[in-house]
C-alpha cells in the first residue's frame, strides 16, 4: 500500500437491491456487492476479474455514481462521492472516464467521430474554441486514427477503430483514471493486441490510473500490476499480478486460472475443472460464497463467511484454509 | 399458473368495470339535465320537477351515485323511451343477432386472415406474398361503410344475388360479414406474417433442422406455437374492433342488433338504453383483455413465471 | 497422415452471398479434412467465413446463400443429396451446436420435449421410455438434478445449462460428427473448462469427431488433434497443433499466436498484427493477407498463393512461408 492518499478507494462498499415484492410477497433482497475493499492508486493499473454475476460491472456503475452504494463509501482523492455537488462533479468527470464494452453503443451514431471528440472538450469548457479542434484531431492521432478517418460516422469504421475512438474521447480531457469495462471483449484476438498495447502505451506516457475489469485474467497481467478477484459480489483474493496468478491461494482464483486454455499444446490430461455454476444472486450459499462449488471446504466454510485477510507474502485473500 | 396471478387479474378487472360505470355516472350527468333531454328544453317545470323527483334527480350525489351502482348491479339501468320497455331486456333482445354476426365475422377473419399470413410469411418474396400483401393494404384502407356500400351495389342491386337488408337467412349475413371481416383479416394477414417471419429467424428453428426434423414439421412444431403469441394480442384488438365495426356494419346492412341501436338511440337521446350498451361493451372489452392476458401466460412460459412478481433485477 | 478413411471431406467449398449488388463470395475456396474421431479446430476472426463452413456442411446455410464445391462425408456428397436424405443424416449422423445455446432452444417447450422429440426421430415412440433416456442424456452431459431439468424450460436454465442441453439433444442419436460454432465463446470461464471436458469425453466414449469454430487458440491447444487457420474465405494453414503451434508457417498463424496475452508471463508488448481482416466486398488482389503481412513480398499482391504441404501433414498457402522444421 503506498503511504500516499490513494487515488480511489472503495471502503467496505455495499450494494443491494430489492426485487420481486408485490400484493402479497414479500420482496427480497438482492446484495449485488458485499464489503468491498480497493484502492486504486495514482498512476497504478489494477484489475477486477471475475466472471458473470460476480458484480464487477456494477462496481464500475457504483464508481461512477450510478448507483449509490447501499453502505460504504466511494472515495476520490479523500472526497466521498456522496457528497459531491453538481459542480463537484463536473470536476470530477475530468478526471475519471471510462470504457465500456460495446464501442457502437458509446459511440453517437449520428455525429462524426471528431466531432465527438470536440464535443467533449466543448462541453468542459477545455482551451479556446479555436484550438480544440486542432486538439482534438491530435488525441485521434495519438491513438492511431489518422484524420481521413476522424471524419467518418462510427459505423464505417471497425470495431478497433470504433474503440480507439472511444479511448480518444476519453483520453482528451487528460483524466487520472480510467476505468475500463471489458474493453476489448468485443474485438477479434488480433485487435484486442492492439487496443491492449494501445492502453499500455498511453498509461506509460501520461501516468494514467487504470482500473481494468475483465473476465481475463491473461489481459489483466499484461497490463497490470495488481489484481483483485470477485465472487458473488466480494473480493476474494487480491495483490500482485505474478503473485496471484502464479501462486494462487484462493480455491475460486486456482480454479480460474486452471480453466484457462493453455497457451501451449498441452501434455497430459488438463488439470480437474471445479463443478457447478454461479448460483443465484438471489439465494446465496451462507457463510463463504463459494463454498458449495469448493474441493477445500470444511463445516467453518458454510456458518461463518472469511475475511480478507492479509497473507504472509502481502497479499490478501479470503479463505478459512489458509 | 398461480392461483394468485389469476385472482389479481379478476381484481383488476373488477376495478376496471367499476371505474367505467362511474365514468358513465359522471359522464350522463355533466351532459347537462336529464330531465331536461327528455322531455325538451321547453317542457312545463312542473313536469320537470316531477320527473327529476322520480328518477331521484334531487337526491345528493353520493346517494344517486350509490343507487346507480346498486341498479346498475341488478340490471336496473331504466326504461328504454322509445320501446318503452325495462333498457337491459331492449338490449338483450337484440344481442344474439349481433353476436350471430361477430362470431362468424371473427370466425371469416381467422381462417382467411391466418393462414394467409402464414403462407405469405413462408413464401416470403415470391408473388404470392407481394400479392397477399398489397391486397390486404388496399383492403384495410377502404372504410368498411364504403366497402358495404359498393357491395350492396354490385351484389345486391345490381347483380341482385344477394339480399340488400334484413336478417332472416343465411343469405342476409354474407354481404355484412364480408364488409367486416375484409378489413380485420387483412390486418391479421399482415400480423401473422410479421410474427411467423420473426420466429422463422430465430436460432431455434435452425436448431430444430439440424436435429433433423423436416421443414414443415420444424414449421408447424416449432414456428407456430412462437407466432402465435403475439397473434393473441392482436386478437383482442379484433374483438375491440369487430364491435365498433358492428356499429357501422349493422346500420349499413339494416341489421337489427345492438350496434344499430346504439345509433338510433344516441340519435334520440334515449340514455338508459346508450348506458346499458357502453357497459356492455365495457364489460365486453374488459373481459377480452382478461383472456387475451390469460392466454399469454398459458401460451408462454416466460410470462407465466414473471406473472404475480414484478420483473426482478437482473444480477 | 489420417489413418484412416476421412469422415468428411471438403473439398474446394465456395459459399457466396446473393445481394442486391450481386454475388458476395465469403468463403472462396476450402479444403478440409477430418478422420473419425478426431478433434479439427477451426480458427479465424470475423469475416474469415468460418461459421458459414460448418453451416453449409449441414446445409443450412441462410436462403440468400449458395455453397459450391464437395463436401463428402463418408463417401457421399452433402450438396448434392436431395433434402429427404439430408433430413436423414441430421442428427442421426450429423449434428451442430451453435454459440449463443439459449435462444437456440424453443423457448415455449420444456427441455424434455425438446430431448424427447430429438430421440423419438430415432424410432423410438414409447413415451415413458424416451423420458427415461433423455433423462439418461441430461445426465450423461454433466446436467445437475437432470429430473428437475426435464420440466424446466430455456429461460429457467443458465448458459451452460443451456449448451450441456443443447449437447444432449444433439448426441441424442449418437452422431459420428458434431459441429461446434463457437460453443464455449458466450459461457464464462470455469463453465468453457466444463465444456471442453464433457466434448473431450464424449469424444473417448463415443469415438464423436468434433470440427471446432473458434477464435480462440488457447481452446484449441486445450481440445484439437489438428487444426485448420481461415482468413478471408481460405484456409492459410493446417497441420497438427502440435506442429502449428510450435512452428508455425504462414504469418497470419504466428501473428495470431504471438498476439495473445500469456497467463504465464508478461511482456513488453503484445506482438499485434496491424490492420484488420478484410471485408469480403473489398478483398485486396493477391494474397488477402499481404496488406498486414510482415513478410509480404511484390508477388504477393498479384496473385493468390495456392495451398501447399509442406510437411507430411502441415501445410499454407503462403508463398513466403515462416521456416518449417524438419519433421
Amino acid at each position: 500500500m503506498t503511504a500516499a492518499q490513494p487515488l480511489l478507494a472503495l471502503q467496505d462498499v455495499s450494494l443491494a437491491f430489492r426485487t420481486g415484492g408485490g400484493l402479497v410477497r414479500r420482496s427480497r433482497r438482492l446484495t449485488v456487492l458485499d464489503g468491498v475493499n480497493l484502492e486504486v492508486g495514482a498512476g497504478e493499473a489494477l484489475g477486477l476479474v471475475g466472471e458473470s454475476g460476480c458484480g464487477k460491472s456494477s462496481l464500475a456503475k457504483t464508481v461512477l455514481n450510478l448507483n449509490r452504494p447501499t453502505a460504504g463509501n466511494v472515495r476520490y482523492r479523500g472526497r466521498d462521492l456522496a457528497s459531491c455537488t453538481p459542480a463537484d462533479w463536473r470536476r470530477l468527470r475530468r478526471q475519471v472516464q471510462y470504457i465500456f464494452q460495446d464501442p457502437l453503443a458509446s459511440l453517437d451514431p449520428r455525429m462524426r467521430v471528431l466531432d465527438q471528440v470536440i464535443e467533449v472538450l466543448a462541453v468542459h469548457d477545455i482551451g479556446p474554441p479555436a484550438e480544440r479542434r486542432d486538439r482534438a484531431l491530435a488525441e485521434l492521432a495519438a491513438v492511431g486514427l489518422d484524420p481521413d478517418l476522424a471524419a467518418n460516422y462510427p459505423h464505417a469504421l471497425s470495431g478497433g477503430q470504433r474503440q480507439r475512438a472511444v479511448i480518444a474521447r476519453a483520453l482528451a480531457l487528460d483524466p487520472k483514471l480510467l476505468i475500463c469495462d471489458e474493453p476489448v471483449s468485443a474485438l477479434d484476438v488480433s485487435i484486442q493486441a492492439q487496443v491492449v498495447n494501445l492502453l499500455a502505451e498511453l498509461r506509460r506516457a501520461r501516468g494514467l490510473a487504470l482500473l481494468f475489469i475483465s473476465h481475463d485474467l491473461s489481459l489483466v497481467r499484461h497490463l497490470c500490476e495488481r489484481v483483485a478477484i470477485m465472487y458473488m459480489g466480494r473480493i476474494v483474493e487480491q495483490g500482485r499480478v505474478e503473485q496471484i496468478l502464479d501462486r494462487p491461494l484462493h480455491p475460486y482464483t486456482r480454479a480460474l486460472v486452471a480453466a484457462i486454455p493453455r497457451a501451449e499444446p498441452r501434455r497430459g490430461e488438463p488439470p480437474e475443472v471445479i463443478e457447478g455454476e454461479t448460483p443465484s444472486l438471489l439465494d446465496p450459499p451462507a457463510g463463504c460464497r463459494f463454498h458449495p462449488r469448493c474441493p477445500r471446504a470444511i463445516e467453518r466454510c458454510a456458518a461463518e463467511a472469511p475475511l480478507l485477510t492479509a497473507q504472509p507474502d502481502g497479499r490478501l485473500a479470503a479463505c478459512h484454509r489458509l | 399458473m398461480p392461483v394468485r396471478a389469476i385472482v389479481q387479474k379478476l381484481i383488476r378487472a373488477a376495478l376496471t368495470v367499476l371505474l367505467l360505470l362511474t365514468t358513465v355516472f359522471v359522464v350522463l350527468r355533466l351532459s347537462g339535465d336529464p330531465a331536461v333531454y327528455v322531455l325538451g328544453i321547453d317542457a312545463d317545470p312542473d313536469a320537470l320537477e316531477a320527473y327529476r323527483k322520480q328518477h331521484r334527480l334531487d337526491r345528493p350525489i353520493h346517494e344517486q351515485y350509490l343507487r346507480f351502482l346498486e341498479d346498475a348491479t341488478e340490471g336496473h339501468f331504466g326504461q328504454s323511451f322509445m320501446e318503452g320497455r325495462d333498457a337491459l331486456e331492449a338490449v338483450m333482445d337484440r344481442l344474439p343477432r349481433t353476436l350471430l354476426l361477430m362470431s362468424v365475422t371473427l370466425g371469416v377473419t381467422l381462417l382467411i386472415g391466418i393462414p394467409a399470413g402464414i403462407f405469405s410469411a413462408l413464401r416470403r418474396g415470391s408473388w404470392m406474398d407481394k400479392g397477399i400483401m398489397a391486397v390486404t393494404v388496399a383492403s384495410f384502407c377502404l372504410p368498411s361503410f364504403v366497402l358495404g356500400i359498393f357491395l350492396i351495389l354490385l351484389l345486391s342491386v345490381t347483380w341482385r344475388i344477394l339480399p340488400t337488408a334484413g336478417y332472416q337467412t343465411w343469405q342476409h349475413m354474407v354481404l355484412p360479414v364480408i364488409t367486416m371481416a375484409t378489413a380485420d383479416a387483412a390486418i391479421f394477414a399482415r400480423f401473422t406474417r410479421s410474427a411467423m417471419l420473426e420466429v422463422l429467424g430465430q436460432p431455434y428453428m435452425r436448431t430444430a433442422r439440424a436435429k433433423g426434423l423436416p421443414w414443415a414439421r420444424a414449421v408447424i412444431r416449432h414456428a407456430l406455437p412462437n407466432a402465435a403469441i403475439p397473434t393473441v394480442t392482436i386478437g383482442g384488438f379484433a374483438v375491440g374492433s369487430l364491435i365498433a365495426g358492428a356499429v357501422v356494419t349493422e346500420s349499413v346492412f339494416a341489421w337489427p342488433g345492438v350496434g344499430r341501436l346504439l345509433v338510433t338511440s344516441v340519435q334520440n337521446r334515449d340514455l338508459p338504453v346508450v348506458q346499458v350498451i357502453i357497459v356492455l361493451v365495457a364489460i365486453s372489452m374488459v373481459t377480452t383483455n382478461l383472456l387475451v392476458d390469460l392466454t399469454y401466460g398459458w401460451l408462454d412460459p416466460r410470462i407465466r413465471g414473471l406473472m404475480g412478481r414484478r420483473a426482478e433485477a437482473k444480477p | 497422415m489420417p489413418s484412416a478413411e476421412p469422415l468428411l471431406e471438403i473439398r474446394g467449398l465456395t459459399v457466396d452471398f446473393q445481394g442486391t449488388v450481386g454475388r458476395l463470395p465469403v468463403v472462396r475456396s476450402v479444403d478440409l479434412a477430418l478422420s473419425p474421431g478426431e478433434i479439427l479446430g477451426l480458427v479465424g476472426e470475423s469475416g474469415s467465413g468460418k461459421s458459414l463452413t460448418c453451416l453449409s456442411v449441414m446445409r443450412l446455410l441462410p436462403e440468400t446463400a449458395k455453397a459450391g464445391g464437395q463436401i463428402l462425408f463418408e463417401g457421399r456428397d452433402l450438396l448434392g443429396l436431395p433434402e429427404e436424405e439430408l433430413v436423414a443424416l441430421r442428427g442421426s449422423a450429423l449434428a451442430m451446436i451453435g454459440q449463443e445455446p439459449a435462444s437456440a432452444l424453443n423457448p415455449v417447450r420444456t427441455i424434455g420435449r425438446q430431448l424427447v422429440e430429438a430421440l423419438a426421430l430415432g424410432g423410438q415412440s414409447d413415451r415413458r421410455r424416451l423420458l427415461s433416456e433423455a433423462e439418461g442424456l441430461l445426465r450423461q452431459v454433466g446436467m445437475p438434478d437432470p429430473a428437475a431439468r426435464l420440466r424446466a424450460y430455456p429461460h429457467q436454465l443458465s448458459g451452460g445449462q443451456c449448451q450441456r442441453a443443447m449437447i444432449a439433444m444433439m448426441i441424442a442419436r449418437r452422431p459420428r460428427l458434431l459441429l461446434a460454432d463457437e460453443p464455449t465463446t458466450a459461457l464464462d470461464v470455469t463453465v468453457q473448462a466444463q465444456i471442453l471436458q464433457l466434448l473431450r469425453r464424449l469424444r473417448r466414449q463415443h469415438g464423436m469427431a468434433i470440427l471446432l469454430v473458434t477464435h480462440d487458440l488457447g481452446v484449441v491447444a486445450e481440445l484439437c488433434d489438428r487444426v485448420a487457420v481461415m482468413y478471408a474465405g481460405r484456409i492459410v494453414e493446417s497441420g497438427t497443433v502440435a506442429d502449428v503451434f510450435r512452428h508455425p508457417l504462414h504469418p497470419y498463424t504466428a501473428g495470431l499466436l504471438a498476439a495473445r496475452p500469456r497467463i504465464d508471463c508478461r511482456v513488453a508488448s503484445l506482438a499485434s498484427i496491424p490492420g484488420s481482416p478484410p471485408r469480403p466486398m473489398a478483398l485486396p488482389l493477391g494474397c488477402a493477407f499481404a496488406p498486414r503481412c510482415f513478410r509480404a513480398g511484390s508477388d504477393c499482391a498479384v496473385t493468390e498463393p495456392g495451398f501447399a504441404l509442406l510437411a507430411p501433414d502441415h501445410g499454407t498457402a503462403c508463398v513466403h512461408p515462416l521456416e518449417a522444421l524438419p519433421a
